[in-house]
């Protein structure tokens, strides 16, 4: 199947000796999107950083992405994690950065690291760097006005609302053009009236056939968006589905009890 | 004569403020120069000491920098200023002006309490920080450089300049090395008066006004970068 973009087989997470994921095996395609739910401690946020590695999966597990094994510590994966972006709960804009340099910053690094050390000294004198870096002020600004904050550009996170700051740091994973985006609860740190926003976009982007992993504790939104719903439980996708099959017709005890709570 | 007249006289037209001067001067290039040296070293230990590796090569070097803070901490300055100019330097034959030796081992000493320092404010960058930058594609090494450095510089401005404070204040000591500092060239007045109290009591109000004068400079770079980031973009 050549549509597989995140091949994931056998991988474990071991916390010193508490294993938090026990053998988890699950093939995301291209244009996917994979709502992650369950009880909180079950193992998501663990899941989805073991995706890029955030944290190392235990030896053994296998995580093709890129036609490379990500898991294995011996590759750079810097150069995977490019194509692979982030979405946190707590947005983790750079607090010393302006808006339109937390964009850029991903991209400018790639270029000089595409360049290599010599080359890259070298873009700064002869205006490679500069010519690079007003290309990717202008998509930036492109990305910001998609948002409605081209008049945030040089201002400082701090100074930004929770809903404009997950909003930026949405746009800050698009402009590496990566192939999926993981999302950790990206709407729980938010005020109630600026989940909206923040929904609406990533729905924009699912429209646009954006392939993305989300942790999720909005059911509402899970059923909406995606296409795939697996529900955690201690370590294990317990159930998979599309939203009709697991939100209609659960099948264990434990999800039907899960939805019960939540919805 | 009364004391002060005694004191002024020596002071000023005896030309006791030409071993003033250069004393300000040396105390100046002392702690500035060892504040810079110590903090590059102090830069470099703490990123060896945080470095998440059990490489042995990197371990090494965690070991060196482990003995090298424990060796500055644990003994007071004036025995390193001296153990070093009556034993080191001649044992190798390193022969430099005093002044540059006093700065090199300043800095070497300074070193090993910005390290502690700079350590202190990294591990205050909330570790979020790290991670958004390693999730675009960029290394540790460049993500400390470009994005947890600054803000841990940032952090602990008010503590470095409480260390060049202390720096300041330890400088009196360098005249065991016979170079002329601040309080070498209050002391030379005293010798040449045969009257201490007076040539002490400006010594300690020159290192008050001095210090005082640094704390309210700290104070204004603070207020200042507190001010940038909560700037809203309108330039
Ligand atoms: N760095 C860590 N060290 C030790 N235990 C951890 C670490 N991160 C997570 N855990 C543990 O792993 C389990 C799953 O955590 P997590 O993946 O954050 O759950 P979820 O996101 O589903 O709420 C929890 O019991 C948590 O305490
Ligand atoms: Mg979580």
């Amino acid at each position: 199947m050549d549509n597989v973009l995140l091949h994931v087989e056998h991988l474990k997470k071991t916390f010193e000796k508490t294993a938090v994921l026990k053998d988890i095996s699950i093939d995301i395609l291209q244009g996917d999107v994979v709502a992650v739910i369950g009880p909180s401690g079950c193992g998501k946020s663990t899941f989805l950083r073991c995706l890029n590695c955030l944290e190392d999966p235990d030896p053994g597990s296998i995580i093709v992405f890129d036609d490379v094994n990500i898991a294995d510590i011996r590759i750079d994966i810097n150069e995977h994690r490019k194509n692979m972006g982030m979405v946190f709960q707590q947005f983790n804009l750079f607090a010393n950065k302006t808006i339109i340099d937390n964009i850029t910053f991903g991209p400018l690094n790639a270029y000089k690291k595409k360049l290599g050390f010599f080359k890259s000294i070298a873009s700064h004198f002869n205006g490679g760097y500069k010519k690079e870096k007003k290309a990717q002020q202008e998509k930036a600004l492109a990305l910001l006005s998609r948002i409605g904050l081209e008049d945030k550009a040089k201002a400082y996170p701090s100074t930004l609302s929770g809903g404009q700051k997950q909003r930026v740091a949405i746009v800050r994973a698009l402009a590496m053009n990566p192939k999926v985006i993981l999302f950790d609860e990206p709407t729980s740190a938010l005020d109630p009236e600026m989940v909206g926003e923040v929904l609406n976009l990533i729905k924009d982007l699912a429209t646009n056939g954006m392939t993305m992993v989300i942790v999720t504790h909005e059911m509402g939104f899970a059923k909406e968006v995606a296409n795939k719903v697996l529900f955690f439980n201690e370590g294990v996708i317990e159930e998979q589905g599309s939203p009709d099959e697991l939100f209609k017709n659960p099948k264990s005890e434990r999800l039907k009890e899960f939805l019960s709570k939540v919805l | 004569m009364n004391n002060f007249a005694k004191f002024w006289r020596q002071f000023y037209e005896l030309g006791g403020y030409h071993n003033f001067l250069q004393g300000l001067k040396n105390t100046a290039l002392i702690a500035v120069l060892g504040l810079v040296i110590g903090f590059i070293i102090g830069a470099v230990i703490s990123i060896v000491k945080l470095i998440p590796s059990k490489h042995p090569i990197v371990k090494f070097f965690k070991g060196f920098a482990e003995a090298y803070v424990a060796l500055f901490r644990g003994t007071p300055m004036v025995v390193q200023l001296l153990l070093m100019h009556f034993g080191l330097f001649p044992l190798i034959g390193l022969s430099l002006d005093s002044v540059f030796e006093a700065v090199i081992i300043f800095g070497m000493n300074s070193g090993a309490y910005m390290s502690e320092i700079i350590r202190s404010g990294i591990n205050a960058v909330d570790v979020g920080q790290m991670e958004a930058g390693r999730c675009v594609g960029v290394s540790y090494s460049s993500t400390m450089v470009h994005i947890i450095l600054p803000q841990a510089i940032k952090n602990i401005i008010p503590t470095i300049g409480n260390e060049f404070i202390t720096l300041i204040k330890e400088t009196s000591v360098v005249s065991f090395i016979a170079v002329m500092d601040i309080t070498k060239s209050f002391q030379a007045i005293g010798t040449s008066t045969y009257e201490y109290f007076v040539p002490y009591i400006v010594l300690a109000l020159v290192y008050l006004i001095i210090v005082l004068a640094i704390t309210l400079g700290i104070k204004a770079i603070e207020k200042n970068l507190k001010k940038s980031e909560r700037s809203g973009g309108v330039k």
